[in-house]
């Protein structure tokens, strides 16, 4: 459901909405939820297997970029990016404690309780759609090693250490394929990056 | 040979695969690199966009039944309706005043464009045949640099819970805009608070809708 009173934040640059929830504003907040819910579930869902515990951690992520929207420097990565990382970590760190004992954090946040149903913004979806088929095509241009190691280290959150354990690599083929990787991608993505740092 | 050192993996920083050791140590530097900050920062964007290559079918959000949702769009449509009709009519002024330098930049019928996009055509002629044979003009002004009016003539009405909008394109990559309001006599207007042809090469029509979104036609700028 989309309150008609916050809809003008649609049309918001994301460093102006985090701005505004930086400063308590929850229709920002949920114009912001809007736009990045579905991103944050899908790498949520990639990380975590239990679909509970997605939608659990979906609700700290949203509760710690409220929390943190204070601290974001509009200078840095950008507000995608920003989230991303916030999302990222939570999934990684409850992957972690998971292995050691069930999961049981309350959310205690303050922050407004999104309604899931807030992530069918079309416009959100719409964009989703067209920048996934920029990555998808930009992820078809790496071999399976440079896949495979990307992977490894983004949603397992190995080391490349670790990831050289894990395939049987040297270490120096890993960092190799993961530096190559990332090239390839930013050349790649770059007009989706610039359309972000334009707007 | 250079004065300063950088960071020799500024992707793996990003990504956060270094080893704890190597990760605060690339810290320490970057507190003191504006060149390797940069770097870093471009490589999360990038790191950030890697969640898109995934398959999102099963992360959709639950949705709520189609009664429940038909009843919640009514009473929020009619105050949208409401909300959206008072702006319009409060910018009329200033939207008359722009329709005076409205340039056309485009002419196109939706049934030319679905024959010059054969994909297009098998995507939409089943599920929009009304669309799909109106003829619709746009029309693109400028008011001082500095705002875009976007103006198309019969458009047919949007198909339900789907929306037309405005579609940005640049070096192949494409973004939705606002929303197109809806005016009487079967125009639809959108207003961009910048020049669209100093950041784009194409502006267009979307239809969108249930996460979909189907081209109508667009223009060089």
């Amino acid at each position: 459901m989309r309150s008609t009173s916050g809809m003008h934040y649609d049309s918001y640059g994301e460093e102006a909405l985090l701005a505004l929830v930086a400063r308590r504003d929850a229709l920002a907040f949920e114009a912001l939820y809007r736009r990045h819910a579905g991103l944050v579930r899908l790498l949520l869902r990639r990380i975590l297997a239990d679909v509970e515990d997605v939608e659990d951690c979906a609700q700290d992520v949203f509760a710690r970029v409220w929390q943190r929207a204070e601290s974001y420097r509009p200078s840095g990565a950008g507000p995608r990016a920003w989230i991303v990382t916030i999302a990222r970590n939570a999934a990684l760190d409850r992957l972690r404690r998971c292995k050691v004992r069930p999961q049981t954090e309350p959310l205690e946040s303050g922050a407004p309780v999104p309604n899931a149903e807030l992530a069918d913004d079309p416009a959100a979806a719409t964009l989703r759609a067209e920048i996934r088929r920029h990555v998808r095509a930009a992820l078809q241009g790496l071999s399976e090693d440079q896949r495979e190691a990307l992977e490894l280290a983004y949603f397992s959150g190995l080391t490349q250490r670790e990831i050289a354990e894990r395939t049987h690599s040297p270490l120096g083929t890993v960092k190799s394929r993961i530096r190559l990787a990332m090239r390839h991608l930013r050349e790649r993505l770059e007009p989706v990056i610039a359309e972000e740092l334009h707007a | 040979m250079p004065d300063v050192e950088h960071l020799a993996e500024p992707e793996s920083y990003a990504l956060g695969v270094l080893e704890p050791e190597e990760m605060a140590s690339a810290a320490r530097h970057l507190a003191e690199c504006s060149t390797c900050t940069r770097e870093v920062e471009r490589y999360a964007r990038v790191a950030a966009l890697l969640p898109y290559g995934l398959d999102d079918a099963r992360a959709t959000a639950a949705k709520v039944t189609p009664l429940r949702r038909m009843v919640k769009l009514s009473v929020w449509g009619m105050l949208t309706a409401a909300c959206l009709a008072a702006l319009i009519w409060s910018s009329m002024a200033t939207i008359a005043a722009m329709h005076e330098r409205t340039v056309i930049v485009a002419e196109r019928t939706i049934v030319q464009m679905i024959a010059t996009h054969p994909a297009m055509e098998k995507q939409l002629h089943p599920m929009l045949p009304a669309v799909a044979n109106a003829h619709a003009t746009l029309m693109v002004g400028h008011s001082g640099g500095m705002k875009t009016a976007v103006v198309v003539s019969q458009l047919p009405p949007a198909p339900p819970h789907m929306t037309y909008n405005l579609w940005y394109q640049s070096r192949g990559y494409g973004k939705p805009g606002p929303q197109l309001m809806a005016l009487p006599d079967g125009t639809a207007i959108c207003v961009v608070p910048y020049d669209v042809s100093q950041r784009y090469e194409r502006v267009g029509i979307v239809l969108m809708g249930e996460g979909k979104h189907e081209m109508m036609f667009d223009a060089a700028l």
